[in-house]
């Protein structure tokens, strides 16, 4: 029987993320030597704040530059234990540094302290919305989603004990889109059987993507 | 009660309006609770799918079907904001959005306004495409294109697309309305359709040209006006909106738009691919629609049905539905519809070319290898000449070969549409070079060169292939402008850079205090193992300038670092947070560090004990930097502008620091930021500073003194360096450029654009070599030069007219002054001799390097020796002299005269006095047997160059074709091949045995005065008014490259015998020396991290 690797891994390697099973990040970035903690706070929240860089106006650089100032920043004031659980949520806390650091960028650029790469779906206006409270937290919340989405879909094809053809039905009916009869055809099964899968794997899906956005918002 | 509903039932149950839902099924669908948790879970599984389609579509890395996804709902954008425009009523709806109809105020032009959905645009790369491409489209201007006024964001935020309003009819309606159906047609009908097709693909081709790919050509896109005049709409908007899964949002299961006239490519995942050739596909199945009326394949259904269709199943042949089609209508159509796009035409204007062919009844290049092809076709065109017994004969014959020759047709047409493919891309990078986006154009051609298999021997590949050749010469046309000699692969930013130039190495410092090291030739050496970073993410890791002392600071601790003895100097001490920078001086002796300019303060700090020796005020900004070396240290600061900027300086042992009086005055106050970047020279007694883009140069002897001040052209400069002899200061602006200034003047002495935002900068060498480390990680090194591959001999100021190198690197040029210089060996001094009254027009070396001969306009023809000892008068008196040469064994000289005349003395004494059919013979060449001479020849209209047999002093042939002036002619070193260069703007490749014309260079950008092959013949050079060496590839009869050497005409230029050096003289007063070793090294610096790398995609396919 496969012994459960002590760095949280999954089978592929990779850091298991969100499930019940996983020890709280949180309680491990206590320990900063504890680098596989690190790395998986890193892994989960970079991307997030790269992406929440570009929907406040930020591109190439300029958003890598505000998620690494992002996380060196919560890395220090998580080591002071400025963070405190209790105060508020996670997520709350990094889009408080994220859009403070985005407006110091932004200032930074104004007074010419470097080219700010714009994102041409803000127009031209990095960091506009670095004020806005409640478009901070869409933005968030808009990036967690598809982070959570896509870790959700990878949790189900590895966790789930279904055939290859029944993920194949899955993806096949529910995200590309083709019809239950092709579907059924394709697969060798029974359209009454492709809207089972459907519905059998969208639930358990949802459940994923439900503990996930907890687990990115608390950093459980 | 009825049993419960299957599964399938419940679906449609969950789908349905609950309204709609069937009285019986309703019923039992309320009293039964299994089945309403059921259908409400079925319910609740939709909407989150439609919730999250394109979260998993995107997780999936493929389409979603709108089946899974939300209908698009949000509101169209209001349509009474265009400015400029007024919009009268709605034309209709789309999938992109809404049309109106609009009057343009200013002209009263009546208009059309694409009004396009909120979100058409899946994300900002898809907007920025658009806006791109619809301005690519604004510029397109071409009778079958409607013209695109303006795009932009109308006040509501929604995106428009004003363009000119077209009354017409689509296509396919207007075929069927003026043609009638397809059955039964004929060629009148065929011929019809393919005269308007021709224009569409032309359109097409034009816009290809211009960097536009339609990618939704279908007859719906195609209006013809009243005239009858087919007009291509919506370019640049397909592109942006259609591609990946905003293409499939449009895709429902019964759809039969689109993707009926998609390319496979299209259709798959590699739609990002598509290209040109896609366009072409779409053309095709126009094509065959309006011929036949009916699709080349099944493309109803779902889209993976049709996807699958189009991917795999052949087309029907369209003779199937027409049978008297023309056969070669047929062949055009389907070599459009391959699946595989390299087997298509490769451009519409190609496939614009071949319906022409076919309209004119001329050979069309679908076919145009196959011997029997075009022997019927010549038969059809010309009866009267071809008698039947050939062709029967030769009928038979073919048949024999015909398998073999059709599987070597079919390979060669392969070969050739990737060849042209291949091509069409390493022309569109070479213009993106031009227009100034190196990083796409260098991913772009070593994406070419390495598909090409590139070799990096040498220029002349004499057994590499047509493609290595143009690869190696793109490259280094690229390198020519942008002389990177090396580029480094990193993992993160680097903070640190050095160049030890000793040892040839770049090295670099990464955030764990490790270091890579690299040789110049960009081979890794090696990296060291890290240092203990103090936190996960290393916030700055910075180096002194010999590399010995390292700085890691983060998590608010600093530690100074022995990197050579890997030992720590000290035990981490507190520094100021966020820490942003740090200096260490090369003695280790203090730490200089800071945080931001905007929240900034300096602190000083003992490296040895990490005591504070100074902070200054948190209100003080800029950046620091140390001077001095041999015990005394002195650290600068410089403030921002408040009220001006200040320069404070401190030192030991005190520490207090003070401001330099003045600095501020000599500032310009309008420009803010204060002062960012400070760079003492090794004594401290000048110190550059950087306000924004100026750069200001400050003395102190002792008061300080403003030296010099420059704009840099720069939108801020970031860093500063002095090269290693402290006589020019290098400068890396934040928008990439990389200029070098001369001190203590501040000349401008180079300028180059990079692309890259700097993060660290060291330079060594002279003239510099400059290290850059990159914001995105990667580490660059340059030249601080222009043209550093190219350096120039001083000579009078004034016209070269000719140069010429001897095989043992003597060299000898004239000047208008009338005096030749003479340079006997590289080392030697320039002698100046009094050679002729007036321009000396030309200058020839002996082969063995002894002597020099040389002609003028004073008609007088004169020997030296090679140390300008006057050997002979050969002539004088002779009519004005354009060209004197030696024959190979140095025994014969000859000369083109302005009269016409060619005279050939031997040993001195006249043998040979030739006549040509010109006006002037402004060259002459002997062959390498020296058994020819090949004269050039200018004539009032159908000017000739003439080979004579110097024996029988006879014509053996003459060369035409050009039309007008040939200025220029060369052989090659093997005497195989003729060159011949006229003012048609063309270079011709002949067979030197028979004259027969092997190859024709054209379309360059002005007639050549000189010309002159490479010794392995592969490649030849030009010269002429446009100051640069256009190199052309004499095999493959295709411009390869254009050197930048000179800023005006080149009259001449010369190659040494080992083809690594070429020499040209012009208007400019210098002697260039263009050294191709030396950019074959850009290429080898640079080659490592592109083949690392792989084939990079093509970053805007």
């Amino acid at each position: 029987m496969p012994q459960p690797d002590p760095m949280g891994r999954d089978p592929l390697g990779r850091v298991a993320l969100g499930t019940r099973t996983t020890t709280r990040l949180l309680d491990d970035l206590r320990d900063r030597a504890n680098a596989p903690a690190w790395e998986a706070f890193d892994a989960r929240y970079r991307p997030i704040l790269t992406a929440f860089a570009h929907r406040l106006g930020f591109a190439g650089d300029d958003a890598a530059e505000l998620a690494q100032q992002t996380l060196a920043e919560f890395s220090r004031a998580y080591a002071q234990g400025r963070y405190q659980r209790g105060q508020g949520r996670l997520s709350s806390w990094l889009i408080g540094i994220a859009s403070h650091v985005g407006s110091q960028l932004r200032r930074n650029r104004a007074r010419g302290g470097g080219a700010v790469a714009l994102d041409s779906q803000t127009d031209g206006q990095p960091g506009s919305a670095c004020d806005d409270e409640h478009a901070l937290q869409a933005a968030w919340d808009r990036e967690r989603d598809r982070a959570a989405v896509a870790e959700a879909l990878a949790i189900l094809r590895e966790t789930s004990r279904v055939k290859t053809e029944t993920m194949r039905a899955f993806e096949l009916f529910a995200i590309r889109g083709v019809p239950a009869e092709e579907v059924a055809a394709q697969c060798g099964i029974s359209v009454d059987a492709v809207y089972v899968i459907k519905n059998r794997l969208t639930g358990r899906l949802r459940e994923i993507v439900a503990e996930l956005t907890i687990a990115y918002d608390e950093g459980g | 009660m009825r049993a419960c509903p299957g599964e399938a039932e419940l679906e449609r149950l969950a789908s349905l309006d609950e309204r709609a839902v069937e009285r019986t099924l309703a019923r039992h669908v309320e009293r039964c609770a299994a089945c309403r948790a059921k259908l409400e879970a079925v319910r609740a599984n939709n909407r989150f799918l439609a919730h999250v389609a394109s979260d998993l579509a995107d997780a999936l890395g493929e389409v979603v079907s709108g089946a899974a996804r939300e209908p698009e709902t949000r509101p169209l954008p209001a349509p009474d904001s265009i400015p400029g425009f007024q919009i009268i009523d709605e034309i209709g709806r789309g999938g992109q959005g809404v049309v109106y109809r609009a009057v343009q105020i200013g002209t009263r032009r009546p208009a059309a306004i694409k009004m396009l959905l909120a979100g058409a645009f899946a994300t900002s790369r898809q907007l920025h495409r658009f806006e791109r491409e619809t301005e690519l489209a604004a510029g397109l201007r071409h009778p079958n294109i409607v013209t695109v006024f303006q795009s932009g964001v109308a006040a509501d935020g929604g995106r428009y697309v004003a363009m000119e309003f077209v009354q017409g009819v689509p296509l396919d309606q207007f075929v069927a309305n003026t043609l009638g159906l397809a059955a039964g047609s004929g060629k009148a009908r065929a011929d019809a359709i393919v005269r308007l097709v021709l224009q569409v693909a032309r359109a097409v081709g034009h816009a290809h040209t211009a960097g536009v790919i339609h990618r939704d050509i279908k007859p719906g896109n195609i209006l013809v006006d009243p005239k009858g005049v087919p007009r291509v709409l919506d370019f640049g908007l397909a592109r942006s909106t259609n591609s990946g899964a905003a293409a499939a949002t449009q895709v429902t299961q019964d759809f039969a738009g689109t993707p009926a006239y998609a390319a496979p490519e299209q259709l798959s995942e590699e739609h990002e691919t598509t290209d040109a050739r896609g366009d072409v596909y779409s053309l095709g199945v126009v094509l065959y629609r309006l011929l036949t009326g009916a699709a080349p394949y099944p493309c109803e259904g779902p889209l993976v049905l049709v996807a699958r269709h189009v991917a795999e199943t052949p087309p029907t042949p369209p003779s199937r539905h027409v049978p008297r089609l023309p056969a070669d209508v047929q062949t055009i159509v389907l070599r459009c519809l391959a699946k595989d796009p390299e087997r298509r035409y490769a451009s519409a204007s190609a496939l614009a070319d071949d319906l022409e062919d076919y309209l004119a009844g001329q050979p069309i290049s679908a076919r145009r290898d196959s011997a029997a092809y075009v022997l019927r076709k010549l038969v059809l065109r010309n009866p009267a000449s071809s008698s039947a017994a050939a062709v029967v004969a030769l009928t038979v014959l073919l048949a024999a070969v015909g398998f073999a020759l059709l599987a070597a047709d079919l390979d060669r047409s392969r070969r050739d549409a990737e060849a042209a493919l291949s091509d069409s891309t390493v022309q569109r990078a070479r213009m993106m070079a031009m227009a100034g986006d190196p990083q796409q154009a260098e991913t772009l051609l070593w994406r070419e060169a390495l598909r090409a298999g590139i070799v990096t021997d040498d220029f002349a590949l004499r057994n590499g292939t047509p493609e290595q050749r143009r690869s190696i010469w793109s490259l280094a046309e690229f390198y020519a402008r942008l002389p990177r000699v090396m580029r480094a692969r990193t993992e993160g930013v680097c903070t640190s850079v050095g160049l030890d130039m000793d040892r040839q190495e770049l090295w670099a410092l990464h955030g764990d205090g490790s270091r890579s090291t690299w040789s110049l030739d960009g081979q890794f050496v090696g990296r060291t193992p890290e240092l203990t970073p103090l936190t996960p993410w290393a916030e700055t890791a910075m180096a002194s300038p010999n590399g010995r002392y390292v700085v890691l600071q983060g998590g608010g601790q600093a530690q100074v670092w022995d990197a050579q003895e890997r030992i720590a100097v000290a035990p981490p001490f507190p520094c100021i947070q966020p820490a942003y920078y740090a200096r260490i001086d090369d003695e280790c002796q203090v730490v200089v560090y800071g945080n931001t300019p905007e929240t900034g303060a300096v602190r000083v700090t003992d490296a040895r004990t990490g005591a504070v020796l100074a902070h200054l005020d948190p209100t003080i900004s800029g950046h620091v930097a140390r001077s001095g070396t041999a015990g005394e240290v002195e650290v600068l600061a410089g403030t921002r502008n408040m009220p001006v900027p200040q320069l404070l300086a401190g030192r030991a042992p005190d520490w207090s620091f003070g401001p330099l009086p003045g600095i501020g005055d000599m500032l310009d106050t309008n420009v803010l930021g204060g002062i960012r970047n400070l760079t003492p020279t090794r004594d401290g007694g000048l110190i550059a500073a950087s306000v924004d883009c100026h750069l200001y140069l400050f003395g102190r002897s002792p008061e300080p003194t403003l030296v010099a001040h420059v704009e840099v052209p720069t939108k801020g400069i970031d860093r500063l360096a002095y090269d290693e002899g402290e006589e020019s200061i290098i400068v890396a602006g934040r928008d990439g450029l990389l200029a070098r200034y001369a001190v203590p003047g501040l000349e401008q002495l180079s300028l180059l654009q990079t692309g890259q935002v700097p993060f660290a900068l060291a330079s060594m060498g002279t003239p510099p070599m400059v290290a850059l480390a990159i914001l995105g990680g990667g580490v660059d090194v340059y030249m601080a030069s222009d043209h550093p591959w190219c350096t120039k001999i001083s000579s009078t100021p004034c016209t070269h007219a000719s140069v010429d190198v001897s095989t043992l690197g003597a060299l000898a040029w004239g000047d208008d002054d009338g005096k030749l210089h003479i340079r006997p060996s590289e080392a030697g001094d320039v002698l100046a001799i009094d050679a002729h009254d007036g321009v000396v027009t030309s200058v020839a070396m002996s082969p063995d390097g002894s002597r020099v001969v040389t002609a003028g306009f004073d008609g007088a023809i004169r020997e030296w020796g090679i140390d300008g000892s006057p050997i002979r008068d050969v002539a004088v008196g002779l009519t004005p002299v354009s060209s004197v040469t030696y024959s190979p064994d140095g025994r014969s000289i000859a000369s083109g005269q302005t009269s016409g005349t060619v005279h050939v003395w031997r040993d001195g004494r006249p043998a040979l006095s030739l006549r040509t059919d010109t006006f002037r013979v402004p060259m002459v060449a002997f062959s390498p047997d020296g058994e020819s001479l090949l004269c050039a020849g200018v004539n009032a209209n159908a000017a000739t160059a003439t080979v004579f047999d110097l024996e029988s002093g006879t014509i053996r042939y003459e060369l035409g074709g050009h039309g007008i002036a040939i200025r220029a002619v060369a052989w090659s070193a093997d005497g195989t091949m003729v060159a011949t260069a006229g003012d048609d703007r063309t270079v011709r490749i002949w067979n030197a045995t028979d004259g027969r014309e092997l190859q024709a260079i054209t379309g360059l950008p002005w007639g050549p005065y000189d010309i002159a092959f490479h010794p392995e013949g592969t490649v030849l050079f030009a010269v002429g008014p446009g100051g640069a060496i256009i190199v052309a590839d004499t095999l493959a009869g295709v411009e390869l490259a254009k050197l930048p050497v000179h800023d005006r005409h080149v009259f001449s230029i010369a190659i040494d015998p080992d083809g690594t050096t070429l020499y040209t003289s012009g208007e400019d007063p210098g002697i260039g020396v263009t050294d191709l070793c030396h950019l074959l090294g850009f290429i080898r610096g640079n080659e490592g991290y592109w083949r690392s790398a792989g084939v990079p995609a093509d970053p805007d396919p």
